[in-house]
């Protein structure tokens, strides 16, 4: 699975248009910039508001997304941020049971949720003459959320057989949890988001109200409305329901580092599977480090669609795997990045496993070409783009952006910081991340 | 890479867990303490109409949707041709014939045609189904001739090399053997062999080992030179393409030649036998995969949105009855749904879920249950309107990007529905009825004709045995 491919071009070329009407970067060079028309403001309160008018249909994107994830949480209690974000739709105070479902399925609003190491996010897609009613329900749960013991009972089960679905009975998710265990020895990013059984058995409601008194404040939140919205109108809404809600101190996070790797760490796991698997993982860097972009580029160059160095090698020319893909993970303290490469029924991990050494010794060692780098470039920005393609995408990435660094408009520079990197940076970068002692290499593989 | 690229739920990121896919239905002891006015939302009014639409002298149906807002276009193709038309011992044929469009053409290897297209900033998608091909390309209208060429190049002029035919077949040989560790997978394929034996739809698209053998050379040629044609295809043309790029683009495609066409393949029907159930089993499962599948109707039905509204209800959504019942209520599973596939000939109402081991034969029993309720009770007033305000309000995000409302049409003329269905959509479900509704369960639904597959544990074997 990765991150780096998406299918449509759409956004791009329309926010470049937004810019400049005589856009000519494919042919010229010249650095483009993507922008659209974004409002940003906090309340008293510390709630941040991102506003962005899209009146092409009648409907309305809204983000809520808290700055908690599995990272602020601790032993005993893995997975805690995501069974709250399951327990937020169990109802609150004004809108008790199954009312929030229900009311919002009714008005023709549909919703979802994702938990992620980070961050938390809730996110519905709504008829735009129904904002009103949707931040009653949403300022309602983040305030005055009921979490009831019985409740928890049932979705303790239910988060049960998704741990199953997810990781137990799918061993490419087994394998990546493993990975992150490995990688990660001191950061929290060693535990899984979904945390583990015994821990997913043991929840009680004292522990998930502790959280959500803790992180579920405004001064923790960023609220993206994005749509067939009138400014004025939308701020008007946000002070009415919002406002009132009361600023609380949030903890010092003291997130615990992780140490540079020194060794090559190894980890092997072994399934009911057909074929053997590997990660070759190395330590990465956070999300606002300078050497990202130089990172995704070189993934890119590696992993990324059937013109990668990889899959030529590895998938067509020796036929040795069925998939080559290289994905970076930037995370809020600390980066993975990881090439998976799912091998043909049979074969050892051995002789695939040079091959990509062999790969990387020459992204260390030896320019790369230009055209290459190009190529690498317009993949890369057209697929960052591509990710703008729909109003919920943007809303997503608008929040995703101002949450991970506290300014959105990052997701509007990337896009030249991508275009500036150099082949001799993506020479400098390889050789100082892409190195042994920075490695794990973590298989799967069949039982015997 | 992407700093700020998060999925979605059910194709979730990696990173990301979780997803709320559903939540619960207890009772309120509370009435709703704010008045929510639950009257139907409006749907947006269709606003893009193909720009022109035509037939070529060589039968090439085309519609052109010219959106000069961006400096971005896309040609997509549908070729009427899908897995249904392959021949049961050569079963993969098209599968083959359409991946290796892009593996080679009389200017281009493989791997340079690889390397063109990124260089191109395109996308090439190519698409094989059960009875439709969909290949498409996009890019910058800046680079639209070089892109045009390229894509006439790899439709119309396919070399089906030797060497390429062969590592396909590998590949997809070594796929087969791998798709076994997906219980998902195992389970949706164990299905089509349980629906459709007899047919090639029992197997997997790519073929079987087997299949896979016997395909030969000649035969992907005579189902590209039968197939892969004008009058066997529908295109669109879509974005920012100026006249002369519209008439370089369908000067191209007029000389594609055309063919006469074989006769349609045969109607599959489903299975006459009574057979209720199938399973498969597999150590190392912690959870069963089930699939539940009941025969409805062909797509251009009269009764589709009815469904459509009826499958909204049983378990299309997070309040659907299956969901609330069985996910919610009883916390036997993380994700229960239905969903509509219907095709040309026949169509199905599938239930896709999974539970632990031991609560397998409970939630087939659950599922058995709401079936049956539905069609002894039908569905209510309340929501009926419900399902209504929801499909018109979402009704919008399927026409949100222009390549969506071109493949919207493709897809309407394939199966003979029109373009009307679009423009009449919320007329259309405004003035569908309760009693009409719950008629069309009365003539659609039926136990008797429900087929389940199971994959599981081999523990679970004797409790699947009680309920065959």
């Amino acid at each position: 699975m990765t991150l780096l491919m998406s299918k449509n071009t759409s956004v791009f070329f329309f926010l470049i248009t937004f810019l400049a009407s005589t856009f000519m970067w494919a042919q010229t060079k010249t650095p483009a910039r993507i922008q659209f028309s974004v409002v940003k403001y906090t309340l008293e309160n510390g709630l941040t508001v991102i506003l962005h008018v899209d009146n092409s249909l009648p409907l309305i994107s809204y983000h809520t997304w808290y700055k908690v994830g599995s990272r602020d949480e601790y032993a005993g209690v893995t997975g805690a941020a995501h069974m709250l974000e399951h327990m937020m739709f169990k109802g609150s105070k004004r809108f008790p049971g199954n009312d929030y479902d229900r009311i919002l399925h009714e008005n023709g609003i549909s919703n979802n949720a994702f938990t992620s190491y980070d961050y938390t996010g809730f996110y519905q897609s709504l008829p735009s003459s129904k904002l009103d009613l949707m931040m009653q329900l949403e300022v309602d749960r983040m305030s005055q959320l009921l979490l009831r013991e019985e409740d928890l009972k049932t979705e303790r089960e239910v988060v049960k057989e998704e741990r199953r679905w997810r990781v137990d009975n799918n061993p490419t998710m087994a394998l990546f949890e493993l990975t992150m265990g490995t990688v990660f020895k001191a950061s929290n990013y060693k535990n899984p988001v979904i945390g583990t059984m015994d821990d997913i058995n043991n929840f009680n409601v004292n522990t998930l109200r502790k959280f959500h008194e803790t992180f579920y404040v405004p001064n923790n939140a960023v609220l993206v409305i994005a749509g067939d919205i009138k400014i004025p109108e939308v701020k008007k809404l946000v002070e009415k329901y919002y406002g009132p809600l009361e600023k609380k101190d949030l903890p010092e996070r003291n997130y615990k580092k992780e140490p540079a790797q020194t060794v090559q760490y190894n980890a092997k796991l072994k399934k009911d599977v057909k074929a053997n698997s590997f990660n070759l993982v190395f330590q990465s860097v956070p999300q606002d480090h300078p050497d990202s972009y130089a990172l995704d580029l070189i993934c890119t160059i590696l992993g990324s669609g059937s013109s990668s160095r990889l899959h030529k090698r590895l998938v067509y020319s020796k036929e040795m795997a069925t998939g080559a893909d290289c994905s970076h993970y930037n995370l809020m303290d600390q980066g993975i990045l990881n090439i998976h490469v799912s091998l043909k029924p049979g074969l050892e991990i051995e002789d695939p496993l040079n091959v990509v050494y062999n790969e990387i010794y020459m992204l260390r060692n030896f320019p790369v070409k230009e055209s290459e780098l190009e190529k690498a470039k317009i993949l890369a920005i057209k697929s960052h783009v591509d990710s703008l393609r729909t109003l919920d995408n943007k809303a997503r990435l608008l929040a995703s952006a101002e949450i991970s660094t506290g300014n959105y408009e990052t997701l509007f520079t990337d896009i030249e910081k991508i275009q500036n990197v150099t082949l001799a940076e993506i020479k400098t970068v390889a050789a100082k991340y892409l190195n042994q002692q920075q490695r794990s290499i973590v298989s799967l593989s069949p039982k015997k | 890479m992407f700093k700020y690229l998060v999925g979605v739920c059910f194709t979730a990121s990696i990173l990301l867990m979780s997803c709320q896919t559903a939540k619960k239905d207890i009772p309120s002891a509370n009435p709703t303490p704010v008045a929510i006015a639950a009257k139907p939302t409006s749907s947006t009014a269709l606003k893009l109409k193909p720009t022109k639409e035509l037939v070529l002298e060589n039968g090439l149906k085309v519609y052109l949707f010219r959106d000069l807002s961006l400096p971005r276009f896309s040609i997509n193709l549908l070729v009427k041709v899908g897995q249904r038309n392959d021949t049961l011992e050569k079963v993969g044929v098209n599968h083959l014939t359409a991946s290796l469009l892009e593996q080679g053409s009389n200017q281009y290897s493989a791997t340079q045609i690889a390397d063109k297209i990124a260089s191109l900033g395109s996308d090439l998608s190519i698409a094989p189904g059960d009875e439709y091909t969909l290949v498409s390309i996009d890019g910058l209208s800046m680079s639209v001739d070089a892109i045009v060429d390229l894509f006439s190049e790899l439709v119309f002029k396919p070399t089906f090399q030797n060497e390429e035919i062969t590592k396909l077949k590998k590949e997809f040989t070594a796929q087969l053997k791998k798709v076994q560790d997906d219980a998902s997978q195992v389970a949706d394929l164990g299905l089509n062999a349980f629906l459709h034996k007899g047919t090639p739809l029992a197997y997997p698209s790519i073929g079987t080992e087997a299949s896979l053998k016997k395909i030969g050379k000649s035969d992907i040629i005579k189902n590209y030179l039968t197939n892969y044609r004008p009058n066997n295809s529908i295109l669109s043309i879509v974005g920012n393409i100026s006249e002369d790029v519209e008439k370089k683009i369908l000067d191209r495609f007029k000389s594609w030649p055309a063919r006469s066409l074989k006769p349609a393949v045969a109607a599959i029907k489903p299975p006459a036998d009574n057979k209720k159930m199938e399973s498969q089993f597999k150590k190392d499962l912690v959870q069963s995969e089930i699939r539940v599948a009941m025969p409805m109707i062909p797509r251009k039905h009269p009764d589709y949105l009815k469904l459509r509204l009826i499958n909204e209800i049983f378990g299309g959504g997070f309040v659907s009855r299956l969901n609330s019942k069985i996910r919610d209520q009883l916390g036997l599973t993380y994700g229960i749904s239905s969903s509509l596939d219907l095709g040309l000939d026949q169509g199905y109402m599938y239930v896709s879920t999974f539970t632990k081991n031991e609560t397998t034969q409970q939630v087939i029993e659950q599922i058995n249950a709401e079936v049956a309720k539905l069609i002894d009770e039908g569905v209510t007033a309340k929501e009926l309107s419900s399902a209504k305000n929801m499909v018109l309000a979402q009704f919008p995000r399927a026409l949100e990007t222009v390549d969506r409302v071109a493949f919207n049409f493709m897809y309407l003329d394939f199966y003979g529905v029109g373009s009307n269905y679009l423009y009449d959509f919320q007329r259309s479900v405004d003035r569908l009825t309760l009693d009409e509704i719950n008629l069309a369960i009365k003539t659609h639904f039926s136990l008797d004709k429900m087929k389940i597959f199971v994959l599981a544990n081999p523990s679970v074997e004797k409790s699947l045995a009680a309920i065959r």
